[in-house]
């Protein structure tokens, strides 16, 4: 008897997912890719290995903020002119805002509608969602409501997410939005007066220089009774990086969130099926010991690197978690700007949703 | 032990019993002066910048945490805020007079106007939300204090049974009920990945219509804890972060809280930038009570009252951060131990000097200056009558190279204390010139010597911008450097040196983690006005006393707002994260000016003066220029 | 010792100005109660404060703020809880490897392993015929087996690499049960085909595997294993020799090695893999600070390398000059720098025996049986 798909367990990584995008979709039906134009080197890499296949509509989107430094604009040329090359008319690029004028969060609502009208303008068997270099407010929505359709539809949706540790595009800080939201999708029904007195336990990425923004976070979720920062270890080229952001950080967890390093969750800042298992357990958990004594929500808040804020997507799909999130309205040119050379990135990852 | 001025915000403490030690009865008693049965029978904007207490305040009003406050009533640390709360009209007798909850503005609210529905619809689904949301906020608190549904009776004055039976009035259950299930239903709505379009909306009417606060008036608790006793309370609505709504989301609230036909009490709680300037400036003067506007509905009226300071007179605020530093200091025992109660003893005020090296340097100066201008006695003894006794040698010495540069550049008619010349600004009794005087020199061997400026209690109350947040956030750097003095066993005080040091670099790691839309472009703005500031400021005559900390431009620069969306967006974020305060209509020289003042972080960094009133004449266009740079 | 009385003294001796002391006994406050107190070669009046204190003594007082920032700046301290979750990370990625072999097997392309139902089915099999080996106590086999619930078997987890006839015969028979007990798996061979080598850090490689050319044979964990057991094993077996956490030199080196003694027994395949490699950056030798290095070499004992033969002649840099600044919550190994763990043999009172130099440690080493990882 063969177990159900399991697209955590099945994950794809490294070497393996390129010979997935090299071999699997040839010979099949027709391939709706979704991507992201923008700075990031990384986020050409997996449509390049598409780029040959006839079967594959390439779909893309420009996340348009309202801050953005020209340096910053003018570097994401090169990726799109890179695209251009590749994809030719193939490539069909449509704009999204991030936020309204006066700041509102809006890039998933406007993407679901968006990434809809992609679907159905033709049959389907395939989509693949490349999270590379896209927002979390824009990526998460799309994933789920691909995933929502890849059961009704029978479509089998491919999320992939290339990332490098060196940093591919330095000198570029982003600068948050004040107004956090939840994710477009995973509301859950936290807002609502069942889950009023539901404990709130709060899971969140810690990042350099995100004390303003969690400080946000934290009072737009009105306090939540625990909080377990995650810490990445093993942070690759940098293996104190947890303890400098803890000490950097010392003013958050301890004195605003009154939590102790038993709260702490680690995590690989590479593999975002780490994050996924931690979240899963502890949420299991949870769920177990206070069951009948009191009502509980898990809330996740992605910050920071993106491989581990997948794997947050992955747990808030799974067991059904809100994600509340700051976006990023804007870039701030810290140093000189420059674009990774177009070598493969350092960390590849794929999961798969089989209709089931 | 955690420690509150690394917290820093209120909002941050969950437990009111935590909270109420913390919170200074001073703010209370100055918001509640006056006629506050207005602030509980119309509708009422409240305006502060972040940090400046709104939360606080609202969360003060929350039943929760009256009720807890209650109970704690014979604490000593209680029993002021106790009072202030009294005189308020907010509890009497020990008992509350106000049933609150605080809703903030949330993301979820203006995505009500994201939905594609017609405006009147997108309205009207806000509208029910927050009444909804409202009534399920009183019964939860209500229900957390113990009181069981079937004590409460909800009053309905001057409507109709079928308003009553709308509402479920007479059953809380199913009040409840319908209270949830319409939260609910819009929030399947703004939760759907693609929402069902207006044709769909049938089954949701109950939702876009649902309006209990047209009703309702007040709310009975029968036999209130346990005493056989009823009380009334009167059910109040306090929307935080109404900024955080749509432009047409906010006008459509103000309309519609405005109505004398809603009998709760209802606050709205926002931010300076989101009113316009016109109506933020005349609330500074006097709380704005409106009348009815011609030709509108008959009763409606509105009252914006400000939680900034309404004047340049900042003492009220130094006594209230006075009042915080004693509490926050009493809640860590290593201060307590050691008897250190008072953060203003800590911080010494003695005036700092400069090497010998350096006075002897200002010596020369002002030995070659004498003798180039050839001032005589009489003008250097004025001069000295109008510094304070206890000057030390340096200021003195700086004040008076100051006096002998004016007199180099003045006409021979003028005196040190005519009229102003060209490029100065006006100025008044000779009093006054001596401490702005004073204080220029300071700034002016700040920037040569680097002699410390910012030091004692005062200067320190006087840069937070009268922002309870700002104030602990600086305090907190001194605080936790008083902490490593009584940990090496040395005496809790901090010399003038040292104070100023720490006080700069906070400031500036504060500018440097700025995170909000637009920071790069407001650092930018702010670094521009710094440096003509400290320009003008440097002059070797001091043409504006103690210095420039703002730019100013003609006020019909502003028209350019209107125009530049981007400018504005800068300068509406510039606002609300107090790099600058807008002051506008500044009378000087006689044209009327706007001031684009720096806040007192971006002061401190760049080495300015905290008075009002200093400032570099420019253009609209300048600042244009440097955000676009 | 109270840690404010301690942070003074610290500070006293490292003659902070207020500034800097306020700034370091937060950092100190931190670090001491989240990781350095737990260092299991402390005890009760024996914690890092009072350790420290000692430690920074027995530099000339020039040296101490040196000294001070090798702790500061360089030091790594792994943790409990950071070295469990290095084994909770252990069994995914393990499995991930046996993928990418049933795929080889297969010859099919990885992704197919969980999409082909053969494939899953030989997965499956590879996956019950897989004995994991706790090589040392540092293997944690507990802590593995209780992240891995549900998963694997008990009987497929042993403590150590020692295993008796006795128990090998054991372990065949409750294979041969579980595979019975499966219809697909039933006339399956019950021999193991993939033995995972655990073990928690390798900074040389030389306790994991190296060829005794004196003796001609394989020598520490790994090759002692081999040796005795590489015929009980399914044909093409698969040895995975698996480390928590390593250096970069020694992952390297295990790689080479392997490489090599495949070539001795061309019926097994083997393979390496890591929870954490720890970049080369983190040596002392590449730390950019001239100055800690000079200490680190110059404030050394001789005596010590004698009273530990078997670390060579010069650990002033560590066994092996790896240079690391590591510590682990329950040991230090003395792949570190010697400053950190080692401590000059105690002298008779003849003051012509006494050192120029005596070490203490500020994270005293505990010596093992092996004393060489």
């Amino acid at each position: 008897m063969t177990k159900p798909f399991d697209p955590v367990k099945s994950a794809l990584q490294g070497r393996d997912v390129i010979e997935y995008l090299d071999t699997h979709f040839k010979g099949k039906g027709r391939t709706l890719f979704i991507g992201n134009v923008g700075f990031s080197a990384d986020a050409v890499f997996c449509a390049s290995r598409l780029a040959g296949v006839p079967n594959v509509d390439f779909r893309f989107i420009f996340e348009r903020r309202p801050d953005v430094p020209h340096q910053v604009d003018e570097l994401a040329k090169a990726p799109e002119d890179e695209l251009r090359q590749l994809l030719g008319a193939r490539l069909v690029i449509e704009p999204i805002d991030v936020c309204a004028s006066d700041g509102a969060p809006l890039a998933g609502r406007h993407t679901c509608v968006l990434t809809d009208r992609w679907l159905k303008s033709a049959e389907y068997t395939d989509v693949v969602v490349d999270a590379t270099g896209m927002s979390r407010s824009t990526c998460f929505p799309v994933v789920k409501q691909m995933v929502d359709h890849s059961r009704a539809l029978k479509i089998r949706v491919h999320l992939v997410v290339a990332d490098s540790d060196g940093n591919g595009s330095l000198g570029i800080e982003s600068v948050s939005g004040e107004r956090g939201d939840w994710i477009h999708g995973f509301q859950s029904d936290i807002e609502t007066d069942a889950k009023s007195g539901a404990l709130r336990l709060w899971v969140v990425q810690l990042k350099e220089g995100a004390g303003p923004v969690l400080n946000r976070l934290f009072t737009d979720l009105k306090t939540p009774n625990e909080v377990c920062p995650i810490v990445p270890f093993p942070a690759g080229r940098v293996p104190t990086r947890g303890d400098r952001l803890l000490f950097d950080l010392r003013d958050r967890w301890i004195d605003n969130w009154g939590e102790s390093p038993l709260s702490l969750i680690y995590a690989d800042e590479s593999d975002p099926t780490d994050v996924f298992r931690a979240i899963g357990e502890l949420h299991a958990a949870r769920q177990d010991s206070l069951r009948g004594a009191v009502d509980s929500v898990t809330i996740l808040s992605p910050l920071g690197r993106r491989l581990p804020s997948i794997g947050m997507l992955l747990a808030a799909q799974k067991y059904e978690l809100p994600l509340y999130y700051l976006e990023t309205v804007g870039y701030k040119v810290t140093g000189p700007v420059k674009l990774a050379c177009g070598t493969q990135p350092d960390h590849l990852w794929c999961f798969r949703f089989l209709p089931s | 032990m955690i420690n509150p001025w690394h917290k820093r915000a209120n909002e941050l403490i969950r437990d009111p019993l935590a909270l109420l030690p913390l919170i200074s009865p001073q703010p209370v008693r100055q918001f509640f002066s006056g006629d506050s049965s207005s602030l509980f029978d119309r509708f009422v904007v409240i305006v502060g910048s972040p940090g400046s207490g709104k939360t606080t305040l609202a969360r003060l009003l929350e039943f929760s945490t009256l009720s807890s406050a209650l109970d704690a009533h014979t604490r000593s640390e209680v029993r002021p805020l106790i009072d202030a709360l009294n005189s308020a009209g907010v509890i009497s007798d020990l008992k509350p007079r106000v049933l609150g909850v605080r809703l903030p503005a949330n993301a979820q609210y203006r995505a009500i106007w994201e939905l594609p529905y017609s405006e009147d619809i997108r309205h009207k689904l806000l509208r029910s939300l927050l009444q909804a949301r409202a009534v399920l906020g009183w019964l939860r608190q209500l229900e957390g204090e113990r009181v069981a549904l079937n004590q409460i009776e909800l009053i309905t004055t001057g409507t109709g049974d079928a308003e009553r039976t709308a509402i479920h009035a007479d059953s809380l259950d199913q009040f409840r009920m319908l209270a949830r299930e319409t939260e609910l239903r819009i929030f399947k709505l703004l939760s759907a990945l693609v929402p069902p379009g207006e044709a769909e909306l049938a089954g949701y009417t109950s939702s876009v219509t649902y309006d209990p606060l047209s009703a309702l008036s007040a709310i009975v608790i029968k036999d209130f804890q346990g005493t056989g006793e009823s009380i009334e309370l009167r059910p109040m609505l306090m929307i935080d972060d109404a900024h955080e709504l749509h432009a047409s989301q906010f006008q459509d609230l103000d309309l519609w809280l405005r109505n004398r036909e809603v009998q709760i009490a209802r606050w709205v709680l926002t931010r300076v930038d989101s009113i316009s300037p016109s109506e933020f400036r005349r609330t500074q003067l006097v709380d704005d009570i409106e009348t009815p506007l011609p030709g509108t509905s008959h009763g409606r009226d509105r009252l914006i009252r400000t939680l900034l300071g309404r004047d340049q007179n900042r003492q009220a605020f130094r006594l209230v951060a006075a009042d915080i530093g004693k509490r926050y200091l009493a809640q860590l025992t290593v201060f307590a131990n050691k008897g250190v109660a008072s953060l203003a003893d800590a911080l010494s005020e003695a005036q700092p000097s400069l090497t010998s090296t350096d006075i002897k340097n200002l010596r020369d100066q002002v030995g070659a200056l004498s003798t180039e201008t050839a001032v005589s006695q009489s003008s250097l003894e004025a001069l000295d009558q109008v510094l304070p006794e206890n000057a030390p040698e340096d200021l003195r010495l700086a004040v008076t190279r100051i006096f002998l540069n004016r007199e180099a550049l003045r006409t021979p008619q003028r005196s040190l204390f005519s009229g102003p010349s060209a490029d100065e600004q006006e100025e008044s009794s000779p009093k006054k010139v001596g401490a702005t005087l004073v204080n220029g020199a300071a700034l002016q061997l700040l920037h040569e010597f680097d002699r410390p400026f910012y030091f004692g209690f005062t200067r320190l109350a006087d840069a937070s911008n009268q922002n309870i947040e700002q104030f602990i956030s600086l305090a907190g750097v001194l605080v936790d450097e008083l902490e490593t003095l009584i940990v090496r066993s040395k005496p809790p005080r901090l010399d003038a040196r040292r104070q100023h040091k720490l006080l700069t670099a906070r400031a500036t790691k504060i500018m440097d983690e700025w995170d909000f839309p637009y920071a790069p472009r407001v650092r930018r703005l702010v670094d521009f006005i710094s440096e003509q500031c400290v320009e003008i400021t440097r002059r070797p005559n001091a043409p504006l006393g103690d210095g420039a900390n703002a730019f100013g431009v003609p006020q019909d620069d502003l028209k350019l707002l209107d125009q530049d969306t981007d400018l504005a967006q800068v300068i509406h974020y510039a606002l609300a994260y107090q790099a600058i305060v807008m002051v506008e209509e500044y009378s000087c020289k006689k044209r009327q000016w706007c001031l684009f003042e720096l806040g007192g972080i971006p002061s401190i960094a760049a080495g300015l003066t905290f008075s009002r009133g200093g400032f570099v004449e420019g253009r609209m266009s300048q600042l244009k220029q440097q955000i676009d740079r | 010792m109270k840690p404010a009385q301690a942070r003074k003294l610290i500070g006293d001796l490292l003659q902070w100005s207020d500034e800097a002391a306020t700034q370091e006994f937060h950092w100190l406050d931190l670090m001491v109660r989240y990781k350095f107190d737990h260092y299991q070669g402390y005890g009760p009046g024996r914690r890092f404060y009072v350790t420290l204190l000692r430690w920074l003594t027995q530099f000339d007082p020039a040296d101490r703020a040196t000294a001070y920032r090798l702790l500061r700046d360089h030091l790594i301290f792994v943790g409990q809880s950071e070295m469990h979750h290095l084994v909770g990370l252990s069994g995914p990625l393990i499995q991930r490897d046996m993928r990418r072999h049933v795929a080889r097997l297969l010859k099919l392309p990885a992704y197919m392993v969980d999409e082909d139902p053969a494939a899953q089915c030989r997965l499956a099999l590879l996956q019950e015929r897989t004995l994991y080996v706790g090589v040392s106590d540092g293997a944690r086999i507990d802590v593995f087996r209780r992240y891995n619930e549900g998963s694997i078997n008990n009987e497929q987890v042993v403590p150590m690499a020692e295993i008796s006839e006795a128990k090998w015969d054991s372990l065949h028979k409750k294979l041969a049960g579980r595979l019975k007990a499966k219809q697909e798996h039933a006339d399956a061979e019950p021999k193991f085909e993939w033995v995972c080598l655990i073990d928690d850090f390798t900074g040389s490689a030389r306790s994991s595997i190296w060829f005794d050319k004196d003796e001609a044979k394989w020598d520490g964990k790994v090759g002692k294993y081999v040796v005795a057991n590489h015929e009980r094993l399914a044909s093409k077996a698969c040895i995975q020799v698996h480390h928590y956490l390593a250096s970069s030199i020694a992952k390297t080196t295990i790689e080479g090695r392997i490489a090599d003694i495949a070539k001795q027994y061309p019926a097994l395949e083997f393979c390496a893999s890591f929870a954490y490699v720890l970049p080369e950056a983190i040596r002392m030798q590449n730390a950019a600070d001239p100055e800690l290095l000079d200490l680190l070499k110059r404030h050394y004992d001789p005596e010590i390398a004698k009273a530990n033969s078997h670390l060579g002649e010069d650990v002033a840099m560590g066994y092996n000059q790896s240079g690391l600044p590591l510590v682990l919550e329950h040991n230090t190994p003395n792949n570190s720098v010697a400053v950190l763990w080692a401590r000059s043999p105690e002298r008779s009172g003849d003051c012509s025996e006494k050192a120029t130099i005596e070490v203490s440690p500020l994270f005293p080493r505990r010596q093992r049986h092996m004393d060489v990882r």
